[in-house]
């Protein structure tokens, strides 16, 4: 305990970097490695302890003396064996862990089972940081944070709110925010405020949107800056990466084309999403991109899963004139080269899950979008027979001070919910509460925290 | 809204419990509460509050909880006070030891009610200090005078 230990196992790109800000900070690194190339780098390049061979081993957790972590930071390439080392390294006595994965799904439809199960502090997805950034960049607005509630089926963002959003432009009670989605609160120089109908948003707030994920795209129009200019956005690469932005934009109001040249990867794309065009060809093919019509893109997104090929599609886009060139980059060593580039938005996965955690550090360990002493901390309740609110109307709960009902989740339907609805037994609701709202929570929406 | 004073009762006031966890005392009071008209089985009671809460801890802090249950046959709320002198381990958000109950059962078909006075309640909590008010005294009468706010009877 109060050792500022930290121990990472990985020293990949993530875990290299990280290695070398907390050490150069002063803090006592310890770095976990099999790769014999890669412990040479480190004992070259930084001033930190390495320890042979693989995290997910105790004998090897041991030794890193994991027991008196501070932190404990697993980002090798292997999903399982970082969620093997987390709860080992638990047990030993750390005080506490960050795991990276890189698959997005299980993040967003099982995390806090996950994190139970494994005893993870903060579990963050590179798919995920990658998508929402791609997002943001097609969007135009900025996403601070996201938070997946109710097995995925419920967001919060943090977006900053720039100039031209559409909810800076009238108070609260003017706009059509869609039906299903709420703007929990603004933060205005470091104050949090929860907004009543007549206040009106700023440019230069973070506002707190919770939204049931359906509804999420339709809220984001209130945020973003360059509204439906959006018309045909082109994405080469139906991975893991481009699936999951296509299936996204589905919820737009854009049209949507994907470049794949692997044959059966294409329909199998084509089969899933039906609504997106799925073309089987070479995204660095200058007369195929000509021969489908993208330079009529609004958008490019090159995200095949290899960066000279990536390199080289945001160039052709460029020459065709797309407006937004967007490049997943995997080597963020290059990162610097391609800004030369110019106008190209570059998304490294890797560089993502760095500021992720390195954000989490600094923050003094706060996984969550936004805390307590930031002004308030969503909460997710079932609710039983026993529960006080259940068969109780929000009209008739009235409103307790320091507590808002954000979302109900009744089966598969979610919804934000209005004076006359009635929750039930069987209810998932989604709280956000402040400070004095705690008690209220405590009495009428029994149960705990996991 | 009714006051906590009006959800009150002489008859409802217990000193001198002295259970030493959260089902003993909880017990105590379910059957001091089944001699009196509407509650009938202790039991059944006993096993409400529990049900509870297994949920989370009913302590709210500064030596208060505040169990509740919803009971079939009660015409309306009805506020019990227990009070333990030497204090009990309720898991109370604050950790300290709970001193004053105010035990809170409602009819089943009310569940507005029900939610209505828990919040009346927690807000008396918050306004008073109930641990000062309600213990270092045996006597009912008394008890209920003070929470109803009358001037000492000497």
């Amino acid at each position: 305990m109060g050792s500022s230990r930290f121990v990472i196992m990985g020293a990949g790109q993530v875990g290299f970097h990280l290695a070398r800000v907390l050490s150069e900070a002063g803090r006592e690194v310890v770095v976990i490695e099999q790769d014999p190339g890669r412990m040479a780098k480190l004992e070259d390049a930084l001033d930190v302890a390495v320890v042979g061979g693989n995290g997910a081993y105790l004998p090897v957790l041991e030794q890193a003396e994991v027991s008196r972590a501070e932190l404990f930071l697993a980002v090798s390439s292997s999903d399982e064996a970082n969620m093997v080392a987390s709860l080992l390294a638990k047990r030993l006595g750390a005080e506490r862990t960050v795991v990276r994965v890189h698959i997005a799904d299980e993040v967003v439809s099982h995390r806090r089972t996950y994190q139970q199960a494994f005893g993870i502090d903060l579990l963050l997805s590179t798919q995920l940081l990658t998508t929402v950034r791609i997002l943001d960049y097609l969007r135009g607005h900025r996403t601070m944070a996201v938070e997946y509630l109710a097995g995925g089926k419920v967001q919060l963002r943090k977006f900053r709110l720039d100039k031209g959003a559409r909810l800076t432009r009238a108070p609260l009670r003017d706009l059509a925010v869609p039906r299903g989605a709420l703007v929990v609160g603004l933060f205005r120089d470091g104050e949090l405020l929860i907004p009543a109908g007549d206040d009106q948003a700023q440019v230069g707030d973070e506002a707190l949107v919770l939204a049931s994920t359906d509804v999420m795209p339709r809220a984001e129009e209130m945020i973003s800056g360059h509204g439906q200019r959006e018309q045909l956005v082109v994405i080469a690469g139906a991975g893991e990466t481009g699936s999951t932005v296509a299936d996204a934009l589905q919820g737009w109001n854009v049209r949507v084309k994907v470049l794949e040249r692997d044959r059966r990867r294409a329909r199998m794309l084509a089969d899933r999403l039906p609504k997106v065009e799925v073309l089987h060809g070479d995204a660095t093919d200058l007369a195929f991109l000509r021969s489908e019509g993208i330079d009529r893109a609004t958008s490019f997104v090159a995200c095949t899963g290899q960066d000279d090929s990536n390199l080289m599609a945001s160039l052709l886009a460029q020459e065709l004139e797309v407006e937004r060139v967007i490049a997943m980059v995997e080597r963020v060593e290059t990162r610097r080269l391609w800004k030369r580039l110019g106008d190209i938005e570059i998304v490294s996965p890797r560089a993502l899950a760095y500021e992720r955690i390195k954000d989490y550090v600094d923050s003094g360990y706060e996984p969550a979008i936004v805390s307590l002493r930031e002004g308030g901390v969503f909460l997710e309740r079932e609710l039983v027979a026993a529960s006080p609110a259940a068969g109780v109307t929000l009209a008739e709960m009235g409103r307790p001070p320091g507590l808002i009902v954000g979302a109900v989740v009744r089966g598969e339907k979610v919804f934000v919910p209005r004076g006359s609805d009635r929750l039930e037994a069987g209810d998932s609701v989604i709280l956000f509460a402040q400070q004095d709202g705690l008690e209220m929570v405590q009495l009428l929406f029994p149960g705990r925290e996991e | 809204m009714a006051e906590l004073a009006d959800l009150t009762a002489e008859e409802r006031i217990f000193p001198g419990l002295t259970g030493t966890n959260a089902s003993s005392v909880l017990r105590e009071i379910a059957e001091r509460l089944s001699g009196l008209e509407p509650f009938g089985d202790a039991e059944s009671l006993h096993a409400r509050l529990m049900e509870r809460e297994e949920l989370c801890s009913t302590g709210v802090g500064r030596g208060v909880a505040i169990p509740h249950c919803k009971i079939n046959g009660l015409q309306q709320v009805l506020v019990t006070v227990g009070i333990s002198e030497s204090g009990v381990d309720f898991a109370a958000t604050d950790g300290k030891p709970v001193h004053v109950f105010l035990v809170v059962v409602s009819p089943s078909r009310s569940p507005a009610l029900h939610l209505q006075s828990l919040a009346t309640i927690s807000r008396w909590v918050k306004e008073n200090d109930p641990v000062a008010l309600l213990t270092g005294s045996e006597d009912p009468a008394e008890l209920h005078r003070r929470l109803i706010g009358l001037p000492d009877h000497d």
